[in-house]
Order: structure tokens, then C-alpha cells, then sequence
């Protein structure tokens, strides 16, 4: 009884502080830490990927489905390549812990054969697109340093992210929508300190799970500054809060 | 000719199905290649210079609730070896789940145990088709019976493999020095019969040791990676080898169990790898060669049989970054072959050499790919192959891939080694369609 009780006073502390981290934030590490609950308790998550790579009067299309799995240790996902022909089939572990490196391995099907990728490739473009792996990866807390908060209007705040170790870029300026409180838009500046690219984050949409809200973009356009390409990411039949089997996502999997 | 004519309709029904999705099977992929080769004037006129070949891979599959039925079917037309003019299986098997934990495979099936580019000493389950590379031939399906199950924080297989396919060996005509066409090929069993092939089976694992990769198998089975051409027919007359006649055109592959891992894990930033493998031959029969009836040896020194070995395999990959958004993989990797007498007396390739490769991604649209490769023995015969290979794609739905393959082949090389691929060097160009 005493257990359920207290129990209940911690559910409903969550809910509070749940309901307070719409507050202003103090800092921006406290901004990104907000950002990065508000997107515990997904479970996992499927849709259908598509992507238009655009360079001058040339576009091609890309296609995919996604997989992602929560963990405590790590989180999950699988992307399976469907467009074009020459890669359909090929499939994308990556597993994302928070404080150690990213481990990776690609299945390559006309081969049968699953390789490990190093984590390296997180800087190499995804599928010739503006997109990096680095880009597509959840960002953990811990990863990066948080600086200079800045309130742009009452509901949107920006901030700096500076990876803690190697990456591909020497900072991001985020900016958070506090209505969804994920990215409005990335600002992504090469390792020189120049400006090389922007990912502007639309067409959001909720998703619910259990009690808690989810807030998903159904598209994301990253453009380059540097040689006015651009990619554009957009998601359909997207479903938050499915239960996957760990087994999904190991290794073997990939061949079945 | 007609035999692919056949299977090019099935690669248009199947562009069909590709097209009505609300079709019970799922056209997966299905490719049509375009293959020239350009050899070096070799003064034979048997021989070709110049070899064109078609080649179809289709794959379809359909699911029944928790069965899975997958059909990849290749076929060849080539017109210059008709030796490669076949259809063959990869995978065409039936998967089901039993009792909510045990999958269950019935049928033609592919396993790939490499972790490596060019060394996989476990990777020699299924049969190939041999052709001028040394590396990587074409894999034909193996028959399975199969279970797997998750366990011991991996999964582990058992599989039945009742029915050996035959490998496929190039013909007379080929660039590849045979003088002659193969006879079908002999199993040599324990009792220098036909193996009993009942109990030709494959016990696999595979998980994860900490961070590291990791695979572990142990099969019974024909060693299809190693032929030995000749004949079984002589007798030893005062401490002669005579032949009893004058065909030596057999390729005889021999039953063996074969242990072995592979480990990959990262340092850092960079790749290990690690595979050990040993075979354990049942028949110790000696075969005269025809490169023995070439140098009319009488000699029973020069009589051969696979001899026991272990192969230990090391790899290793360091990626590079560069500004111009391109990346590359620098890969180096070494094997050692420790035969049993201490004597790699049957000749085989890639018993101690070291394989070095950079391939360079450029990270484009069209997934440009520009690979330099090369394999050099170190073992003192200065044998060895370097190639350099480019491919991408374009207009979304091909795919080009041209390169150079150059053999460096002492006069002396033994023809069970890399003496067979004199004269294959080549210009290539395949040219793929995606459906």
C-alpha cells in the first residue's frame, strides 16, 4: 500500500515536471535535456520513408521503411533501402548508446552477407544525399556540450551544440519549438566555422502513447549553403508506441 | 540459348507482378546483366578473346502467415563457354516457425561465412562456379535441412546437407589452361567411395562476444573449395606411379570437417578481423594430376592428396575522411595456411599471402566506387593479381562496374594454384538492369 502510494507521488512528479519543462528553460543544456525526455516512452516506432535529393534541375527519389526500438542501454533502429533497385534489400543496423561509441553493421543481400561498419561513416553522406549518418542519428544528451540559450520569441528557443568528441561538424545551432518541443531547425556549420547547411523541421504531428504526446515531423528539408543542394525527407504511415522483439534488431536478423 | 529464353520470360512475368502490388508474390529484385570480357591474345585457337554473356537474377518471395517461401534464381547464357550456359539455385527454400522459437528451413540456401574481402578460410560451404577470379566465385545453392533457434545470446543452426551441388568448372574453351573438358566430378569419402551423405551436416553460432562479432561453425561435408584434377586410376609398379589410362580430366573434391571462427570488432575508429579455420580430410588417396602426366612423372612423390591444414586469417580496415565529402577504407589482410607435413604439396593458392585494397566511396547520387586491389604471395613464387574496379549507377536503374584483372604467374606455378590462371587477364564490363 505505502509502496503504490508512493508510487503515485512519483508518477504524478513526473507528470508536473513534465508539465513544467513547457517552462521557460534556464539554460541550454536544460533545453536539450527537455528536448531529449520529451522523447522517452516512444517504444518503438515504423513508417516509410522517402527522400527527394535535389542538385540543380536534377532530383531523384530515394525510398525506405524504418524501424526504431527504445532502450535502456541503447537505442535501436533498422532501415530497410527499397529505391533504387540496385540496393533494395540492403538493410541498416545501427545501435545509438549514450555515452559510448555507435556500433553499426549493413546487410548486403545479393551477398548474403551482413559487415560491420565503423562508426567513422557517421560523417559520410547518407545515400549521396545532404543528409550525414551523424544527421539521422537521435543525438545523446551526454554527446554534446550546450551553450549561449537564446529566447527568439516566447514559444521557440535556440541553443548551441558542440559535439563533445569527433564529428563532422563544429557546431549546430538548434532551434526548438516549445509546442512540439523538438527542432524547428538546424543550423549545421562546417569545420572551418562556416555555415554549410540548414534542416528545417515541418508538418508536425502528435502522436499518442499511453498518456504522453509524441511529436513527429512529416518533413525535413536540409539545404547546402555551400552548393545549393538539397535533400527532403518526408515520412508516411508512421506509427509511434509498437512493441518490437529485441531480436529485430541484432545482427542475425538482418539476413532473415 | 533456349534454356535462357525461358527464364528471360519468367524476368518479364516477373516485371508483372513488380507492377501490381496487389500480386500474392513480391518481386523482391530482379536484374538483367550484360557481361564482356576482353582478354589478351593467348596465340590457342580454341580459346576465346572475347567473351559476352546475359545474365538474369530474380527474386521473388511470399509470406503465409509465419511461412516464408524465397526463390533467387540465376541463369547464364554465355557464348563463348557453354560450360557456363546453366540456371542454378541460390536460395530457393521454404522458412516456417515451429513452436514459437524454432525456424525451420527447407531447400536451396546460401551461406556466407566471410569476414574478410579475400581471405574467408569457413566460407567454403557451397559449391561455385569457378571461373578467372580466385577469389569470390559465384555460389550455387546448397540443399539444407535446417533448425535455428536464439541461444546462448545468439543463434544457433543445425543444418542436414544431403545433397552436394557440383561445382561448375570452365570448359576447354575457356581462358582458364585446361585442355580438355572436365568429367563430372568425384566425392572422395572416408572409403574412397561416394561419400555417405546422410550425415553431411553444419553446426553454426552466431552473436556476439562483448562488442566483437562473432561466428563459430563446425561441419562435415565435400571441400569444394580445393580441386584436384587427375585421376585415381594407377598403380604403383617398383616404385612407379603408372597410370591405367590416359584421361586425367577428373576433379576430385574430397570429405572433410571443418572447425573454425571469425571475430570483427572495432579499435577505435578501425576494424579487426579474425578467422581460423581447420580441416580435418577423411581419404588420404593419392590422385595422379595431369599436371603429373604433363611432366610424365612416374614419381609417387608427386602423387597428391588435400593434406590436413588450419588457415588463420587476419584483417584490417582503416577508414579515411576527406574534404571532398569522399571516403575511402584502406584494407590489409593476411593468411597463413599450416599444412599438415609442413607442405602445401598440392599447390593451393592463397596459402601465405597478404591482400592490400583501398576503396574509395564517393558519396555521391550514383554511389561511385573506385576499388585498387591485389593479392601477393609471400611465399617466394611472386604469384599474385592486382585489380582496379569502378562502378555506379546511372539513370537510377543501372549499374556499370568495369575493371582490370592482372595475373602475375611465374612459368613455374603449379596448376592446382594460381598456374591455372595463366592468360586470364582481362578488361571487363558489366552492365546491370534493375527492375
Amino acid at each position: 500500500m505505502l509502496k503504490s502510494s508512493f508510487l503515485k507521488i512519483c508518477m504524478t512528479g513526473i507528470i508536473l515536471w513534465s508539465g513544467a519543462s513547457i517552462s521557460a528553460p534556464k539554460t541550454a543544456y536544460d533545453l536539450a535535456k527537455m528536448v531529449s525526455d520529451s522523447n522517452d516512452g516512444y517504444i518503438g516506432e515504423t513508417g516509410e520513408m522517402e527522400m527527394i535529393l535535389i542538385s540543380g534541375d536534377v532530383s531523384v527519389k530515394r525510398k525506405m521503411t524504418s524501424k526504431g526500438l527504445e532502450g535502456e542501454e541503447a537505442t535501436k533502429s533498422l532501415l530497410e533501402f527499397t529505391l533504387p533497385r540496385d540496393i533494395a534489400g540492403t538493410k541498416l543496423l545501427t545501435w545509438s548508446f549514450d555515452k559510448k561509441d555507435d556500433q553499426q553493421w549493413i546487410f548486403i543481400p545479393a551477398a548474403r552477407l551482413t559487415r560491420r561498419i565503423t562508426s567513422k561513416s557517421k560523417s559520410n553522406s547518407f545515400m549521396g544525399s545532404e543528409f550525414t549518418f551523424e544527421d539521422l542519428r537521435k543525438p545523446a544528451l551526454e554527446k554534446y556540450k550546450y551553450a549561449d540559450l537564446k529566447s527568439i520569441d516566447s514559444k521557440t528557443y535556440q541553443y548551441v551544440r558542440m559535439a563533445k568528441e569527433d564529428s563532422t561538424y563544429s557546431k549546430t545551432v538548434v532551434t526548438i519549438s516549445m509546442d512540439y518541443l523538438s527542432p524547428k531547425k538546424i543550423e549545421f556549420y562546417d569545420r572551418s566555422g562556416e555555415l554549410l547547411k540548414i534542416a528545417d523541421y515541418s508538418q508536425y504531428k502528435s502522436y499518442k502513447v499511453g498518456d504522453k504526446n509524441f511529436w513527429r515531423a512529416g518533413k525535413i528539408e536540409m539545404t547546402n549553403v555551400q552548393t545549393q543542394k538539397k535533400s527532403i525527407i518526408s515520412w508516411s504511415n508512421l506509427e509511434i508506441g509498437k512493441s518490437f522483439s529485441d531480436s529485430l534488431f541484432n545482427k542475425r536478423s538482418l539476413k532473415k | 540459348m533456349q534454356v535462357f529464353l525461358l527464364l528471360f520470360i519468367v524476368f518479364h512475368s516477373c516485371k508483372g507482378f513488380a507492377k501490381k502490388e496487389s500480386q500474392p508474390w513480391q518481386l523482391v529484385t530482379s536484374e538483367f546483366t550484360f557481361e564482356v570480357r576482353q582478354f589478351a591474345d593467348d596465340n590457342e585457337d580454341e580459346t576465346f578473346e572475347n567473351q559476352r554473356a546475359l545474365k538474369l537474377r530474380t527474386h521473388v518471395e511470399k509470406e503465409f502467415g509465419k511461412t516464408k517461401f524465397t526463390a533467387i534464381l540465376s541463369g547464364r547464357y554465355d557464348d563463348q563457354d557453354p560450360n557456363r550456359n546453366l540456371i542454378w539455385p541460390e536460395d530457393v527454400n521454404i522458412r516456417t516457425r515451429a513452436f514459437g522459437k524454432y525456424d525451420l528451413t527447407a531447400g536451396y540456401k546460401i551461406f556466407n561465412f566471410s569476414a574478410m574481402d579475400a581471405f574467408n578460410p569457413l566460407d567454403s560451404i557451397n559449391a561455385r562456379i569457378f571461373d578467372v577470379s580466385i577469389v569470390n566465385a559465384e555460389k550455387m545453392g546448397e540443399l539444407a535441412l535446417g533448425v535455428s533457434l536464439e541461444k546462448f545470446q545468439g543463434t544457433l543452426s543445425f543444418y542436414l546437407l544431403p545433397n552436394p551441388t557440383r561445382p561448375v568448372l570452365p570448359g576447354s574453351q575457356s581462358r582458364i589452361n585446361l585442355e580438355e573438358n572436365l568429367d563430372s566430378a568425384i566425392w572422395m569419402g572416408s572409403n574412397d567411395d561416394e561419400p555417405d551423405w546422410d550425415d553431411h551436416f553444419l553446426f553454426s553460432w552466431e552473436g556476439m562476444f562483448g562488442d566483437w562479432d562473432a561466428l563459430m561453425i563446425f561441419s562435415k561435408g565435400i571441400d569444394r573449395s580445393r580441386t584436384i584434377v587427375g585421376s585415381d586410376d594407377y598403380r604403383i609398379t617398383a616404385g612407379n606411379a603408372i597410370p591405367n589410362s590416359t584421361k586425367f580430366n577428373t576433379p576430385y573434391y574430397y570429405e572433410r570437417y571443418l572447425t573454425g571462427i571469425n571475430l570483427v570488432g572495432l579499435l577505435g575508429d578501425d576494424l579487426l578481423k579474425f578467422s581460423a579455420a581447420h580441416a580435418y580430410y577423411l581419404s588420404e588417396t593419392e590422385i595422379y594430376t595431369a599436371e603429373q602426366a604433363l611432366a610424365r612423372s612416374s614419381d609417387p612423390e608427386d602423387l597428391v592428396f588435400p593434406p590436413d591444414y588450419t588457415s588463420v586469417a587476419l584483417g584490417y580496415e582503416h577508414p579515411l575522411e576527406h574534404d571532398s565529402g569522399m571516403s575511402s577504407s584502406l584494407l590489409a589482410e593476411y593468411q597463413s595456411i599450416f599444412f599438415a607435413g609442413g607442405e602445401n604439396a598440392a599447390g593451393f593458392p592463397l596459402a601465405n599471402d597478404l591482400y592490400l585494397a583501398w576503396r574509395i566511396n564517393f558519396n555521391d547520387i550514383n554511389s561511385k566506387q573506385l576499388t585498387f586491389a591485389g593479392v601477393y604471395d609471400l611465399e617466394g613464387n611472386q604469384e599474385g593479381f592486382v585489380r582496379l574496379e569502378y562502378s555506379q549507377r546511372f539513370m537510377e536503374v543501372f549499374r556499370i562496374q568495369t575493371g582490370v584483372l592482372e595475373y602475375m604467374i611465374p612459368d613455374d606455378s603449379s596448376f592446382t594454384g594460381y598456374g591455372i590462371f595463366r592468360d586470364t587477364e582481362n578488361a571487363y564490363l558489366n552492365l546491370t538492369y534493375y527492375l
